[in-house]
Protein backbone atom coordinates (compact mmCIF):
# COMPACT_ATOMS: atom_id res chain seq x y z
CA UNK A 1 0.00 0.00 0.00
CA UNK A 2 1.11 3.51 -1.12
CA UNK A 3 -0.58 6.56 1.05
CA UNK A 4 -1.98 9.33 -1.29
CA UNK A 5 0.74 11.79 -0.98
CA UNK A 6 3.64 9.43 -1.84
CA UNK A 7 2.06 8.06 -4.57
CA UNK A 8 1.21 12.44 -5.70
CA UNK A 9 4.77 12.59 -4.79
CA UNK A 10 6.00 9.87 -6.67
CA UNK A 11 3.79 9.52 -9.85
CA UNK A 12 5.95 11.95 -11.93
CA UNK A 13 8.82 9.94 -11.60
CA UNK A 14 7.42 6.41 -12.22
CA UNK A 15 5.83 7.95 -14.89
CA UNK A 16 9.00 9.35 -16.63
CA UNK A 17 10.61 6.32 -15.89
CA UNK A 18 8.40 4.06 -17.26
CA UNK A 19 8.60 6.11 -20.43
CA UNK A 20 12.21 5.77 -20.36
CA UNK A 21 11.95 1.73 -20.83
CA UNK A 22 9.96 3.02 -23.83
CA UNK A 23 6.68 4.78 -25.27
CA UNK A 24 3.47 3.60 -23.55
CA UNK A 25 0.13 4.68 -23.27
CA UNK A 26 -2.06 5.44 -19.90
CA UNK A 27 -3.90 1.82 -19.47
CA UNK A 28 -0.12 0.03 -19.64
CA UNK A 29 1.36 2.39 -17.64
CA UNK A 30 -1.12 1.56 -14.50
CA UNK A 31 -0.64 -2.69 -15.27
CA UNK A 32 3.36 -1.86 -15.60
CA UNK A 33 2.97 0.13 -11.95
CA UNK A 34 0.95 -2.25 -10.63
CA UNK A 35 2.66 -5.19 -12.22
CA UNK A 36 6.40 -4.34 -10.90
CA UNK A 37 5.18 -3.09 -8.06
CA UNK A 38 3.47 -6.66 -6.70
CA UNK A 39 -0.16 -5.19 -6.68
CA UNK A 40 0.78 -3.06 -3.94
CA UNK A 41 0.12 0.32 -5.72
CA UNK A 42 -2.63 1.06 -7.59
CA UNK A 43 -3.10 4.00 -9.47
CA UNK A 44 -6.77 5.70 -10.27
CA UNK A 45 -7.36 6.71 -14.50
CA UNK A 46 -8.53 9.77 -12.59
CA UNK A 47 -5.56 10.62 -11.13
CA UNK A 48 -3.15 9.12 -13.82
CA UNK A 49 -4.26 11.06 -16.94
CA UNK A 50 -4.58 14.34 -15.41
CA UNK A 51 -1.07 14.46 -14.09
CA UNK A 52 0.11 13.33 -17.31
CA UNK A 53 -1.67 16.09 -19.08
CA UNK A 54 0.50 18.35 -16.52
CA UNK A 55 3.32 17.23 -17.51
CA UNK A 56 2.66 17.43 -21.30
CA UNK A 57 2.13 21.19 -20.38
CA UNK A 58 5.43 20.97 -18.84
CA UNK A 59 6.90 19.90 -21.71
CA UNK A 60 8.51 16.53 -20.41
CA UNK A 61 6.17 13.61 -22.50
CA UNK A 62 4.85 14.52 -25.41
CA UNK A 63 1.67 12.55 -27.10
CA UNK A 64 0.69 10.57 -30.40
CA UNK A 65 -1.87 9.05 -31.65
CA UNK A 66 -0.71 5.48 -32.71
CA UNK A 67 -2.36 2.03 -34.10
CA UNK A 68 -0.21 -1.18 -33.64
CA UNK A 69 -1.31 -3.98 -35.72
CA UNK A 70 -4.13 -6.30 -34.43
CA UNK A 71 -4.43 -3.68 -31.33
CA UNK A 72 -6.99 -0.52 -30.69
CA UNK A 73 -5.49 3.19 -31.74
CA UNK A 74 -4.13 4.55 -28.72
CA UNK A 75 -3.23 7.77 -27.28
CA UNK A 76 0.79 7.32 -26.79
CA UNK A 77 3.15 9.17 -24.39
CA UNK A 78 6.65 9.44 -25.26
CA UNK A 79 9.11 11.26 -22.96
CA UNK A 80 10.85 14.87 -24.16
CA UNK A 81 14.57 15.70 -23.48
CA UNK A 82 13.22 18.16 -20.68
CA UNK A 83 11.56 15.22 -19.48
CA UNK A 84 14.88 13.49 -19.32
CA UNK A 85 16.20 15.95 -17.50
CA UNK A 86 13.68 16.31 -14.90
CA UNK A 87 13.72 12.88 -14.45
CA UNK A 88 17.41 12.97 -13.67
CA UNK A 89 16.78 15.78 -11.12
CA UNK A 90 13.79 13.56 -9.42
CA UNK A 91 16.71 10.25 -9.24
CA UNK A 92 18.79 12.51 -7.43
CA UNK A 93 16.37 13.30 -4.76
CA UNK A 94 14.49 9.67 -4.63
CA UNK A 95 18.50 8.31 -4.54
CA UNK A 96 19.59 10.69 -1.75
CA UNK A 97 16.56 9.48 0.59
CA UNK A 98 17.08 5.82 -0.42
CA UNK A 99 20.55 6.14 0.77
CA UNK A 100 19.63 8.47 3.90
CA UNK A 101 16.71 5.67 5.06
CA UNK A 102 19.25 2.98 4.30
CA UNK A 103 22.12 3.87 5.98
CA UNK A 104 20.04 4.92 9.41
CA UNK A 105 18.38 1.39 9.16
CA UNK A 106 21.47 -0.27 8.51
CA UNK A 107 23.09 1.25 12.00
CA UNK A 108 19.61 0.42 13.63
CA UNK A 109 20.01 -3.33 12.57
CA UNK A 110 16.27 -3.37 10.97
CA UNK A 111 16.33 -5.85 8.16
CA UNK A 112 16.76 -4.44 3.93
CA UNK A 113 13.67 -6.70 3.36
CA UNK A 114 10.37 -5.83 4.49
CA UNK A 115 7.47 -7.72 4.87
CA UNK A 116 4.94 -7.87 2.57
CA UNK B 1 -35.53 -16.05 -21.28
CA UNK B 2 -33.45 -14.68 -17.89
CA UNK B 3 -30.25 -15.75 -19.61
CA UNK B 4 -30.91 -13.69 -22.39
CA UNK B 5 -31.79 -10.58 -20.85
CA UNK B 6 -28.24 -11.15 -19.28
CA UNK B 7 -26.55 -10.68 -22.34
CA UNK B 8 -28.84 -7.66 -24.11
CA UNK B 9 -25.87 -5.63 -22.34
CA UNK B 10 -24.43 -3.58 -25.36
CA UNK B 11 -21.31 -2.28 -24.94
CA UNK B 12 -21.16 0.32 -27.47
CA UNK B 13 -24.43 1.57 -26.59
CA UNK B 14 -23.17 1.92 -22.73
CA UNK B 15 -20.09 3.69 -24.00
CA UNK B 16 -22.26 6.16 -25.69
CA UNK B 17 -23.84 6.85 -22.45
CA UNK B 18 -21.19 7.45 -20.74
CA UNK B 19 -19.15 9.27 -23.35
CA UNK B 20 -22.09 11.64 -23.77
CA UNK B 21 -22.34 11.49 -19.73
CA UNK B 22 -18.35 12.52 -19.57
CA UNK B 23 -18.46 15.19 -22.15
CA UNK B 24 -21.08 17.80 -20.64
CA UNK B 25 -17.96 19.14 -18.64
CA UNK B 26 -15.74 21.20 -21.16
CA UNK B 27 -12.51 20.72 -19.36
CA UNK B 28 -12.56 16.72 -20.16
CA UNK B 29 -11.67 17.56 -24.17
CA UNK B 30 -12.47 15.31 -27.13
CA UNK B 31 -9.04 14.09 -27.07
CA UNK B 32 -9.19 13.17 -23.36
CA UNK B 33 -12.63 11.81 -23.79
CA UNK B 34 -11.35 9.61 -26.66
CA UNK B 35 -8.31 8.27 -24.03
CA UNK B 36 -10.79 7.62 -21.16
CA UNK B 37 -13.23 5.91 -23.29
CA UNK B 38 -10.36 3.76 -24.53
CA UNK B 39 -8.94 3.27 -20.96
CA UNK B 40 -12.25 2.15 -20.09
CA UNK B 41 -12.80 -0.72 -23.23
CA UNK B 42 -9.10 -1.96 -22.20
CA UNK B 43 -9.96 -2.37 -18.69
CA UNK B 44 -13.88 -3.82 -19.72
CA UNK B 45 -12.17 -6.55 -21.82
CA UNK B 46 -9.63 -7.17 -19.41
CA UNK B 47 -12.13 -8.05 -16.82
CA UNK B 48 -14.34 -9.87 -19.32
CA UNK B 49 -11.21 -12.19 -20.18
CA UNK B 50 -10.95 -12.86 -16.59
CA UNK B 51 -14.45 -14.15 -16.59
CA UNK B 52 -16.97 -11.48 -15.57
CA UNK B 53 -20.31 -11.09 -16.88
CA UNK B 54 -20.03 -7.77 -19.58
CA UNK B 55 -22.41 -5.81 -17.40
CA UNK B 56 -20.75 -5.92 -14.22
CA UNK B 57 -17.38 -5.98 -16.07
CA UNK B 58 -18.46 -2.19 -17.52
CA UNK B 59 -19.72 -1.26 -13.91
CA UNK B 60 -16.54 -2.22 -12.32
CA UNK B 61 -14.64 -0.49 -14.94
CA UNK B 62 -16.23 2.74 -15.08
CA UNK B 63 -16.02 2.39 -11.03
CA UNK B 64 -12.62 2.04 -11.54
CA UNK B 65 -11.84 4.89 -14.04
CA UNK B 66 -13.27 6.95 -10.97
CA UNK B 67 -16.33 8.97 -10.37
CA UNK B 68 -17.47 11.93 -12.73
CA UNK B 69 -17.21 14.17 -10.00
CA UNK B 70 -13.80 13.56 -9.14
CA UNK B 71 -12.57 13.21 -13.26
CA UNK B 72 -14.02 16.40 -13.51
CA UNK B 73 -12.27 18.18 -10.79
CA UNK B 74 -8.97 16.35 -12.07
CA UNK B 75 -9.39 17.76 -15.13
CA UNK B 76 -10.52 21.14 -14.39
CA UNK B 77 -7.63 21.33 -11.60
CA UNK B 78 -4.89 20.91 -14.93
CA UNK B 79 -7.57 23.15 -17.43
CA UNK B 80 -7.26 25.60 -15.41
CA UNK B 81 -3.29 25.49 -14.83
CA UNK B 82 -3.40 25.23 -18.16
CA UNK B 83 -5.09 28.85 -18.71
CA UNK B 84 -2.65 30.41 -15.83
CA UNK B 85 0.21 29.51 -16.64
CA UNK B 86 3.48 31.00 -18.23
CA UNK B 87 3.79 34.75 -16.12
CA UNK B 88 1.56 36.17 -14.61
CA UNK B 89 1.47 39.60 -16.96
CA UNK B 90 1.09 37.59 -20.15
CA UNK B 91 -1.31 34.97 -18.58
CA UNK B 92 -3.65 37.76 -17.43
CA UNK B 93 -3.83 39.20 -20.92
CA UNK B 94 -4.46 35.89 -22.16
CA UNK B 95 -7.47 35.26 -19.39
CA UNK B 96 -9.24 38.12 -20.62
CA UNK B 97 -8.61 37.68 -24.15
CA UNK B 98 -10.14 34.11 -24.12
CA UNK B 99 -12.79 35.34 -21.61
CA UNK B 100 -14.03 38.04 -24.53
CA UNK B 101 -13.50 35.31 -26.92
CA UNK B 102 -15.83 32.92 -25.27
CA UNK B 103 -18.40 35.56 -24.52
CA UNK B 104 -18.56 36.92 -28.24
CA UNK B 105 -18.91 33.05 -29.41
CA UNK B 106 -21.88 32.27 -26.86
CA UNK B 107 -23.47 35.56 -27.71
CA UNK B 108 -23.49 34.53 -31.63
CA UNK B 109 -24.71 31.12 -30.92
CA UNK B 110 -27.44 32.74 -28.99
CA UNK B 111 -28.08 35.09 -31.26
CA UNK B 112 -28.49 32.51 -34.10
CA UNK B 113 -30.76 29.83 -32.19
CA UNK B 114 -32.89 32.21 -30.98
CA UNK B 115 -33.88 34.44 -34.13
CA UNK B 116 -37.36 35.35 -33.02
CA UNK B 117 -36.09 36.86 -30.02
CA UNK B 118 -32.95 38.20 -31.11
CA UNK B 119 -35.24 40.27 -33.93
CA UNK B 120 -37.00 41.53 -31.11
CA UNK B 121 -33.73 42.19 -29.29
CA UNK B 122 -32.39 43.74 -32.06
CA UNK B 123 -34.86 46.52 -33.20
CA UNK B 124 -35.79 46.79 -29.61
CA UNK B 125 -32.54 48.32 -29.33
CA UNK B 126 -32.49 50.28 -32.54
CA UNK B 127 -35.21 52.00 -31.56
CA UNK B 128 -34.32 53.16 -28.01
CA UNK B 129 -31.24 54.16 -29.51
CA UNK B 130 -32.69 55.87 -32.57
CA UNK B 131 -34.83 57.83 -29.86
CA UNK B 132 -32.27 58.28 -28.16
CA UNK B 133 -30.34 59.83 -30.87
CA UNK B 134 -33.22 62.64 -31.34
CA UNK B 135 -33.88 63.46 -28.36
CA UNK B 136 -29.89 64.58 -27.70
CA UNK B 137 -30.00 66.11 -31.21
CA UNK B 138 -33.34 68.23 -29.89
CA UNK B 139 -31.49 69.33 -26.63
CA UNK B 140 -28.49 70.61 -28.32
CA UNK B 141 -30.22 72.38 -30.84
CA UNK B 142 -32.64 73.88 -28.42
CA UNK B 143 -28.87 74.82 -26.39
CA UNK B 144 -27.69 76.13 -29.09
CA UNK B 145 -30.10 79.08 -29.54
CA UNK B 146 -28.26 82.28 -29.71
CA UNK B 147 -24.70 80.53 -29.26
CA UNK B 148 -23.38 82.50 -32.63
CA UNK B 149 -23.13 85.53 -30.44
CA UNK B 150 -19.41 86.33 -29.97
CA UNK B 151 -20.00 86.65 -25.94
CA UNK B 152 -23.21 85.21 -25.56
CA UNK B 153 -22.77 84.27 -22.21
CA UNK B 154 -23.03 88.30 -21.69
CA UNK B 155 -25.89 88.93 -23.57
CA UNK B 156 -29.32 88.61 -22.55
CA UNK B 157 -32.81 88.59 -23.81
CA UNK B 158 -35.61 89.91 -22.00
CA UNK B 159 -38.67 88.26 -21.69
CA UNK B 160 -42.14 89.26 -20.36
CA UNK B 161 -43.65 86.52 -17.99
CA UNK B 162 -46.84 87.22 -17.15
CA UNK B 163 -48.52 85.30 -13.99
CA UNK B 164 -52.24 85.94 -13.38
CA UNK B 165 -54.30 83.29 -11.48
CA UNK B 166 -55.72 80.95 -14.36
CA UNK B 167 -53.86 82.49 -16.76
CA UNK B 168 -50.05 82.45 -16.92
CA UNK B 169 -47.86 83.74 -20.43
CA UNK B 170 -44.91 84.04 -21.76
CA UNK B 171 -44.02 86.56 -24.09
CA UNK B 172 -40.84 88.04 -26.33
CA UNK B 173 -42.06 91.49 -26.52
CA UNK B 174 -42.02 93.95 -23.56
CA UNK B 175 -43.00 97.71 -22.56
CA UNK B 176 -42.28 99.97 -24.79
CA UNK B 177 -39.43 102.00 -23.98
CA UNK B 178 -37.86 99.81 -21.95
CA UNK B 179 -34.32 99.84 -23.76
CA UNK B 180 -34.19 103.57 -23.66
CA UNK B 181 -34.85 103.08 -20.35
CA UNK B 182 -31.98 100.49 -19.43
CA UNK B 183 -30.06 102.74 -21.81
CA UNK B 184 -30.29 105.82 -19.68
CA UNK B 185 -30.22 104.08 -16.19
CA UNK B 186 -28.32 101.10 -15.78
CA UNK B 187 -24.50 102.01 -16.91
CA UNK B 188 -24.17 98.11 -16.40
CA UNK B 189 -25.63 97.35 -19.84
CA UNK B 190 -22.77 98.31 -22.26
CA UNK B 191 -25.41 98.11 -25.45
CA UNK B 192 -28.69 97.79 -26.09
CA UNK B 193 -30.82 96.96 -28.95
CA UNK B 194 -34.25 96.21 -29.82
CA UNK B 195 -35.24 93.69 -32.49
CA UNK B 196 -38.24 95.35 -33.68
CA UNK B 197 -40.27 98.63 -32.45
CA UNK B 198 -38.73 102.07 -31.50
Amino acid sequence: MSTKSLTGASIAAVILSILSNGDSYGYDIINQVRERSGDEIEWKAGSLYPVMHRMQTNGWIEDYWHEPKGERRRRYYRITPKGVKALEKERKQWMTTHRLLLSLWTEAGFSPEVAQ
Amino acid sequence: MRSQEKWSFDIDRAMDTWRQFMSSNPAIRPADLEELEIHLRDEWESLISRGMEPEKAFDEARRDLGDFSELSTSFEEVHFEKVFRKGQARSETHVIKTVLANYIKTAWRSLIRQKGFSTINILGLGLALAAAFVISMFIRHSLSYDQYLERADETYRIVLDRDFPGENSNQSFVTVGLAELIRAEWPGAEVVTQMYGR
